[in-house]
């Protein structure tokens, strides 16, 4: 029978071109839309490892020079903060907070390890602020940093890649060539990218109170329940100590916001181009099949005359336009497949064939649907009212 | 073989119904060859659509082979079709798009033969209405009078009890036109397949063992 409805399509195949040239974009679309949105979606269903509701952002340039002064300033105005009443935790990092789009990175191989991370300074309070889960050990603390080994925090994400088989508590390693570092926790996740970012393993490195320069953020977490007037007493608080207004203060929520849609506006824009597509498509399914089948009514008579069923002459239609869709579908797959080998995707090669699986079957379904109803009515058509013939 | 009693057909519009058959019974026996023959709307191809199970009757009764088919669904009517009928329409009805030996095998796909046996019985059907040679052609490259030697190798492939032809001569000057009904006259004689025919032609007509005549829905003797 495949046989059968692949002879009539061949044979029409000049009147067949231009649906199957825009059935096989159409498969193009859709795998480009699915396998986008499906790695997005991916990135976003992947743990945060972070709490970013109820904390407030301070980005700040110290740019007195360390001195004593300063530093005393830089730790009264955590007192002050801390000691606010609306005030949870406060923590001192450098730029590299999340959703903040600033991203360091190191990599080194001194005593035989390899790896390459991204890292960011941040003092002891840092995992309160943000309410970062710990997979095994702990955050450091002020005690820690009298060791002789400066005590760095990784995310599992770094022990997965780079310390394959390795017992990350206690692991030494030059994290620079001056700084000799010991593993004392795993923490389960930080994709501090964003939402929809892959996340990269992780180093947090202990804030150094000499380092003035690198406080460049602080991070504060309120009580939940907190107004929007806390952001006023912040402000205030910070202006104070610094004697200037050299500063950005951010509801963390706000930032994320912003950062996230640059990935769903895309998304979303994609999806409606898709969806327009589809509904194209699907209309000139629609037309097509109800133009055929109007000019074919004799020959459903005639099919229906020596013996087809109801069921079979709809499947002479669905069938016809399945066998068209196959082929459309072979051809944008043999194009598809080879993309991953020619280029380097953005997005995660499985990602990619999952997106190819799924825009597949909602075509294939799709293009079911729609000739399904068409096609049932052409098969309810009496024999002898097809043959008619004055 | 054939047997319609009290049957009659009305098609409904809007407002007016439209008798197209009258109370007709009439018995049409194993291996005969019957023409229908009446002036230009009075039922004839209705009369043959009634006996070919295309429509249903409005009331009584229609049997084939001893069969009551009046009440049957109608893929039941379609498989008794496949099995037992065959059909022959004055504009032919090939399918365009496919091939001489394609359209020919077309009651067998719906029977569901293998290839090798569609191909072997369609061939040989071809070979009867000597058009072998062009198995591979398609329908419009045929002149009329082999187009209906397409249709009737198609109504013979299955080999049926009954074939029914609505004036297979119709669109055919004479020397096809005799061409193609010495070709049902061979098939009544050499195969004893009961062969239905409607026809304006007298000739024709006078060359088959009855006449039925219709005038305008009813029978005359
Ligand atoms: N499908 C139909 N719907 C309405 N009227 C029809 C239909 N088929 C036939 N008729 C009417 O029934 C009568 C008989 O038609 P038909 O059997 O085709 O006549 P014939 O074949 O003898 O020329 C005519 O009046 C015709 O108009
Ligand atoms: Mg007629």
């Amino acid at each position: 029978m495949i046989a059968h409805y692949f002879k009539l399509i061949w044979k029409r195949k000049g009147k067949n071109a231009f649906l199957f040239v825009q059935l096989i974009f159409v498969f193009w679309v859709v795998f480009a839309v699915f396998s986008y949105g499906i790695s997005q979606y991916r990135y976003y269903a992947s743990p945060l490892g972070f709490d970013w509701r109820e904390v407030y952002r301070v980005q700040i340039n110290f740019k007195t020079e360390d001195t004593a002064a300063t530093r005393l300033m830089i730790k009264s105005l955590k007192h002050d903060l801390k000691a606010m009443p609306e005030t949870d935790q406060v923590s001192y990092s450098v730029n590299v907070s999340p959703y903040l789009g600033n991203i360091w990175g190191n990599g080194n191989d001194n005593d035989g390890f390899v790896f390459n991370a991204r890292y960011m300074y941040a003092d002891e309070d840092y995992a309160r602020v943000w309410k970062i889960p710990m997979k095994s050990g702990r955050f450091y603390t002020r005690e820690d940093l009298n060791s002789k080994y400066t005590p760095v925090v990784v995310t599992q994400k770094f022990v997965d890649k780079f310390m394959k088989g390795k017992e990350p508590l206690g692991f030494k390693f030059h994290f620079t060539k001056e700084m000799e570092t010991e593993i004392i926790g795993v923490a389960e996740n930080f994709k501090f990218q964003g939402d929809f970012t892959e996340e990269d393993p992780f180093l947090f490195v202990p804030l150094a109170d000499d380092a003035t320069d690198l406080h460049q953020a602080i991070n504060v977490r309120v009580k939940p329940g907190t107004g929007p007037e806390v952001e006023k007493k912040i402000n205030d608080l910070v202006e104070n100590a610094t004697k200037n207004n050299d500063f950005s203060l951010v509801k963390v929520d706000i930032t994320r916001k912003s950062t996230n849609s640059r990935t769903y506006i895309p998304l979303a824009a994609m999806f409606f181009l898709a969806i327009f597509l589809i509904i194209n498509i699907s209309m000139g399914l629609f037309g097509i099949l109800r133009y055929n089948i109007a000019r074919r009514i004799p020959e459903i008579g005639l099919r229906k005359a020596v013996g087809a069923s109801t069921g079979a002459v709809r499947r002479q239609f669905t069938g016809e336009m399945l066998v068209l869709v196959v082929l459309a579908f072979v051809i944008a797959v043999i194009f598809a497949v080879q993309l991953p080998f020619i280029t380097t995707l953005p997005i995660e090669k499985d990602a990619y064939f999952m997106g190819i699986g799924a825009g597949a079957l909602l075509i294939f379904v799709l293009v079911y649907g729609c000739t399904l109803a068409p096609s049932q009515q052409a098969a309810m058509t009496l024999p002898a009212k097809a043959l008619h013939e004055e | 073989m054939i047997e319609l009693k009290n049957l009659s057909k009305s098609y409904y519009t809007d407002v007016l119904e439209t008798v197209a058959l009258n109370d007709i019974s009439l018995k049409i026996g194993k291996g005969e060859f019957v023409s229908i023959m009446g002036p230009s709307g009075c039922g004839k191809s209705t009369l043959l659509n009634m006996i070919g199970l295309l429509d249903s009757p409005t009331r009584g009764h229609v049997s084939i082979k001893g069969v009551n088919l009046e009440n049957q669904k109608e893929n039941d009517l379609a498989k008794f079709r496949n099995e037992n009928l065959g059909f022959i329409f004055q504009s032919f009805h090939l399918i365009s798009d496919l091939s001489v030996i394609d359209n020919v095998e077309l009651p067998l796909l719906y029977r569901g033969e293998s290839a090798k046996e569609r191909k072997r019985l369609s061939e040989e059907a071809l070979e009867k209405v000597g058009l072998l040679n062009r198995k591979n052609h398609y329908p419009n490259q045929l002149s009329g009078g082999q187009r209906q030697r397409v249709a009737i190798a198609r109504a013979i492939v299955g080999k049926p009890a009954v074939v029914m032809a609505d004036e297979p001569t119709g669109n055919l000057d004479s020397v096809l036109g005799n061409e193609v009904m010495q070709l049902l006259l061979d098939l009544n004689e050499q195969e004893k397949v009961t062969v239905v025919m409607v026809t304006h032609d007298e000739s024709m007509a006078r060359k088959t063992h009855r006449v039925i005549r219709l005038y305008d829905g009813s029978l005359v003797n």
